[in-house]
């Protein structure tokens, strides 16, 4: 059977300046950013902002990256990385308590920050209730 | 549309030495622990210890797990101290799985008070592997 390889595996094995892997994308450093929220009767749209800034070029990491909600009312709420943004994930309900993951597609994850930004989470309903974030990013 | 901030998005923007933020939560260092215990007809109740201490004022990170062949007929608790539930509340371990770690909104927030080793009770015999991974995040 064949054996093929990645873009970054690829580079790996054919060391040369050109094929630097980006530091980012192979023993990245991880750092992990926590905040919580207490929604009170906070209306459909308000903008939610959650946790220091994420630098420019980091890569959110799936897995690590969640909202955990209470039961925070009948309806959907959004997360992105700028207000009323879904970059992070799209509308899901938030109806029961659970937990909403953070850049778990293959369309949301790999692509790196452009700029800072802080984590916006956005109901799209009326909430109540307690929000937490754990987000962790790669970076060089 | 209003716009809110989270308890310590509050606190970065506006600095004083009243708001200063614990380095555990922005920026935080991330390390992980792994480890593994062939279990042998290991009895009902018996204290399995996997890795070591995760430190005083850790955040154990969402993520973290603890994966199983299937063990028989038997739940399991996961926590920081002998018989302990404070990663995962008693869960069955009757088929080849996984026990998500510290994963409510309740579990999760919550920091480390001591060093503390993580700990696996069954409350049935046990045969098979059982694995963890835990990342935590500290200052």
């Amino acid at each position: 059977m064949a054996t093929v390889y990645g873009v970054n595996a690829t580079k790996n094995n054919a060391p040369k300046p050109q094929n630097v892997i980006d530091p980012s994308e192979q023993g990245g450093r991880v750092r992990w950013i926590h905040d919580v929220y207490e929604a009170v009767t906070q209306v459909s749209g308000t903008d939610i902002v959650l946790g220091g800034v994420i630098p420019k070029g980091a890569q959110i990491i799936p897995g690590l990256s969640v909202i955990y909600h209470d039961a925070l009312g009948t309806g959907n709420a959004t997360v992105g990385t700028s207000a009323a943004g879904v970059d992070l994930a799209a509308a899901e309900a938030v109806t029961s308590a659970g937990s909403i993951v953070l850049n778990n597609t293959v369309d949301l994850f790999g692509t790196k920050t452009t700029d800072k930004v802080n984590v916006h989470f956005t109901p799209l309903l009326t909430i109540t209730g307690t929000i937490r974030l754990s987000l962790a990013y790669a970076m060089a | 549309m209003a716009t809110v901030y989270g308890v310590n998005a509050t606190k970065i923007n506006s600095p004083s030495f009243q708001n200063i933020l614990g380095p555990d939560q922005q920026g935080a260092r991330v390390r992980w622990i792994h480890d593994s215990y062939e279990c042998v007809a290991t009895a009902s109740g018996t204290d399995i210890i996997l890795g070591g201490k995760i430190p005083a004022n850790a955040h154990v990170l969402p993520g973290s797990a603890l994966y199983h062949d299937d063990l028989g007929a038997a739940n399991v608790t996961v926590g920081t101290t002998a018989a302990g539930a404070e990663l995962a509340a008693s869960t069955d371990v009757n088929n080849t799985t996984t026990i998500p770690l510290n994963n409510t909104v309740d579990l999760f927030g919550t920091k480390s008070t001591a060093a503390a080793n993580v700990h696996v009770t069954p409350d049935a015999q046990l045969d098979g592997t059982i694995r963890l991974s835990i990342a935590y995040a500290m200052a």
